[in-house]
């Protein structure tokens, strides 16, 4: 479907707005609707019938028998398949499958897997679903109190009632947890599923030729197992928010194709009225706290065709500003203000209204077009200028001019009590001879002495790389004074700088650091350490919050593995 | 507005279902002799030892005592009771399909006539717990009691009548009416397979 049919399917003309733009009507889905999807529904649905049908059993005895007749009648027919080679093979099938040791070991490494790739998130879904199913199963096996098979010889182990099958409940939940949790989406975690139901159809069909259970135990234990994992995991670790990959690159970024990268030229072209020919991620290297997009626009009205470039931003986003600050409260106390953001609409508003400031001043800074909702209150893109043609200062010739254009930022930036907070080369570019800055969600208007302070010290280091710190410091007397430079590298040390900055001025054989401490006047290092009782208490709840869920975690391992 | 309503949930859900665990056994009486609904679990006792003629199951409970769990497989029947003066576990049930009484002193038994003979270990075996064994035809039920006559005699008076048996053949005649099935074992048609 092309872009143009979808959007008069959905909107009348007389709902258009000015210039290609319109207004999403009330009842309308987003660009980009949140979905459980069909089968998530599917498995909400047979686990709802499989509870009803639960207690209605134990309520009517009548019907519990009807049950027991139908189970029966068919494990009377299937066990007229049995034969001293199947039966000698199907009892170690189940021994194996139902075996502790084997879920134990599946999960355990599970665990350990996830613990390696860094994936808390999955790891406390996984956590989650196999507790939910082992404490379900056991409380509805004791709710229900099924007997195993009548009117058949049990050929195999059993423990405790029937109804839900523990065992396969248990191996569903591992096994479905380890595709969910550990396979990219697409081919492997299609291939995956398959194996997987191969198994479980292995594993019931051994029980139910052993008939130890009846076909329903197995149905609703595979309910139970298979669902509740699925079902976590679409709505707790969705794909596209939460990729399985392994491929190099920040969980921070955003998979732009498919369904999102649709969603993202609607978005576009219905709320700012541009049409999208091409979305390509950039710079994702030097951006860690959300998805920067080169994207590629119609020419329209006198705007030729030209690029454009966004940020996209989710809620992952904002969990990852939260857990930020939160370590830095605890590390460094009140350094800044520490406070997070409450939303991904906070989030993406502040780039918003620091990009108008900044524009407002004149700073050499991207032209803001708004932002764009993909999913309400849980993904927008903030649109803005791209500076086609422009390098990144790293790889770009530094003239004397740069340099004033450099330190003069730095000086406006002051004079309008701001701080930008990030400076460092990827933010730093530069076309035809002009110094440009980019990525100002870190500005903060009425910053810190030592902020500000911070912010001249990076800006001399990452022009210095390029040069030498004589140089640089000789063009900075022109806008600071020798003690404002010397609070500036006073006031630098470890995290006041960036990281990408830290590993360049690592790299580089000189100590750019001593060369301008040693060039500016003497002054004693601004402490970044500050003592509250805030920090003691944060501090002090992380440590006993981290040893209730160790011995959480201790006092549950048999039920996990 | 909804996922976060969620998240805000999955904490004390997490922290809840952690604790499930801890709440496995039960805390309603499985395996009472006077309960025939469906949630009775002497069906499922009678499947584990389908020797046994006779089935171990709990009269009333008197106050003070509550059920605490189970344990059921292939061959072994396991079921105890708590006590609010003695502590868990003061009552402790297992069913096998036969036991060893060799040395054992025979004690007269108020379920002779249903066929039960009833030992009991020597003291000086074990001196603060007492052990029974109900011998029976196709079973052997031990009793393990965490207390002696001579520590806590109103206890162990208690304790004598918490048991009793419900016969097999009972249950045989009720799977065969309700479901027109064979519950498989001792006074039933053997069964296919």
């Amino acid at each position: 479907m092309d872009g143009e049919s979808e959007t008069s399917k959905f909107a009348p003309v007389a709902e258009r707005g000015v210039s290609g733009k319109r207004r999403r009507p009330s009842g309308e889905a987003p660009p980009l609707p949140r979905k459980l999807g069909v089968s998530g529904k599917l498995w909400v649905g047979f686990a709802a019938i499989s509870f009803a049908i639960a207690v209605l059993v134990v309520a009517y005895a009548s019907l519990g028998h009807r049950f027991d007749r139908w189970n029966s009648l068919f494990l009377q027919r299937l066990i007229a398949l049995r034969a001293g080679w199947l039966n000698h093979a199907m009892v170690q099938v189940d021994a194996v499958l139902s075996s502790r040791w084997t879920v134990g070991v599946l999960r355990l490494g599970t665990m350990v897997a996830l613990v390696l790739l860094r994936r808390w998130r999955h790891l406390l879904v996984f956590l989650a679903s196999v507790v939910i199913v082992e404490a379900l199963a056991y409380q509805l096996s004791i709710f229900v109190a099924s007997p195993r098979p009548d009117g058949v010889r049990i050929i195999g182990s059993w423990e405790g009632p029937s109804f839900p099958s523990p065992p396969v409940a248990a191996l569903a939940v591992t096994l479905v947890g380890i595709v969910y949790s550990l396979l990219p989406p697409g081919r492997p975690r299609s291939r995956g599923k398959w194996v997987v139901g191969g198994i479980l159809l292995l594993f019931a069909f051994a029980r139910l030729y052993e008939a130890v259970d009846h076909p329903t135990d197995i149905l609703s234990g595979l309910i139970l197992g298979v669902g509740i994992p699925v079902v976590a995991f679409r709505v707790f670790t969705p794909n596209d928010v939460f990729p399985v990959t392994y491929q190099r690159g920040r969980a921070a970024h955003l998979d732009v194709s498919g369904r999102r990268g649709e969603a993202i030229r609607k978005a576009v072209r219905e709320q700012l009225g541009l049409t999208i020919l091409e979305v390509k991620p950039v710079g994702l290297d030097g951006s860690g706290g959300s998805t920067p997009l080169r994207i590629r626009v119609a020419a329209r009205n006198e705007d030729p065709e030209r690029f454009i470039f966004a940020k996209l931003y989710a809620k992952s986003h904002v969990r990852a500003d939260r857990s930020y600050k939160f370590g830095r409260a605890i590390l460094y106390g009140a350094l800044e203000d520490e406070a997070p953001f409450q939303s991904v609409r906070r989030f993406v508003e502040y780039e918003d209204y620091t990009l108008l400031l900044l524009h407002y001043l004149g700073l050499p800074t991207p032209t803001p077009y708004g932002f764009v909702e993909i999913t309400p209150e849980r993904e927008y893109m903030i649109v803005m200028e791209f500076f086609d043609g422009a390098m990144e200062i790293g790889g770009a010739v530094i003239d004397d001019e740069v340099i004033d254009e450099g330190l003069l930022l730095v000086r406006r930036l002051w004079d309008a009590g701001l701080a930008h907070r990030d400076i460092k080369p990827a933010n730093l570019m530069v076309r035809d001879g002009k110094l440009l800055l980019i990525d100002v969600f870190f500005v903060q208007v009425r910053p810190s002495p030592w902020r500000q302070a911070v912010d001249l010290a990076n800006m001399m280091l990452v022009l210095a790389l390029r040069t030498d710190a004589q140089r640089v410091y000789r063009h900075a007397l022109k806008f600071f004074s020798d003690q404002e430079i010397g609070e500036a590298f006073a006031a630098t040390r470890g995290v006041a700088s960036p990281t990408q900055l830290r590993a360049a001025l690592k790299r580089d054989s000189r100590d750019l650091l001593s060369e301008f401490r040693g060039l500016a006047p003497d002054r004693s290092p601004v402490a970044i350490q500050r003592w509250s009782v805030r920090r003691l208490v944060l501090g002090l709840s992380v440590l006993v919050v981290s040893g209730l869920v160790v011995l959480l975690v201790i006092g549950n391992w048999r039920v996990v593995v | 507005m909804r996922c976060r309503q969620l998240q805000a949930g999955l904490v004390p859900a997490v922290a809840a279902i952690l604790l499930l665990p801890a709440c496995r056994e039960s805390s309603y009486p499985q395996v009472a002799c006077q309960e025939n609904s469906r949630q009775n679990l002497l069906h499922l006792v009678a499947q584990a030892v389908p020797s046994a003629t006779l089935l171990p199951c709990i009269e009333r409970l008197k106050t003070g005592w509550s059920y605490g769990g189970s344990e059921i497989r292939p061959g072994f029947v396991h079921f105890w009771l708590d006590s609010d003066r003695i502590g868990v576990d003061a009552v402790d049930v297992t069913m096998t399909g036969a036991c060893n009484v060799a040395g054992e002193t025979p004690l007269p038994s108020d379920e002779h006539d249903a066929g039960i003979r009833l030992f009991e270990e020597p003291i000086g075996q074990h001196r603060t717990v007492t052990v029974h064994h109900y011998v029976f035809t196709g079973g052997c039920v031990t009793v393990l009691s965490s207390f002696t006559r001579q520590a806590a005699p109103s206890i162990y008076a208690q304790a004598a009548t918490l048991l009793g048996f419900s016969p097999r053949s009972e249950h045989v005649n009720d799977v065969r009416d309700e479901t027109g099935l064979s519950l498989c074992g001792a006074g039933a048609p053997p069964c296919p397979g």
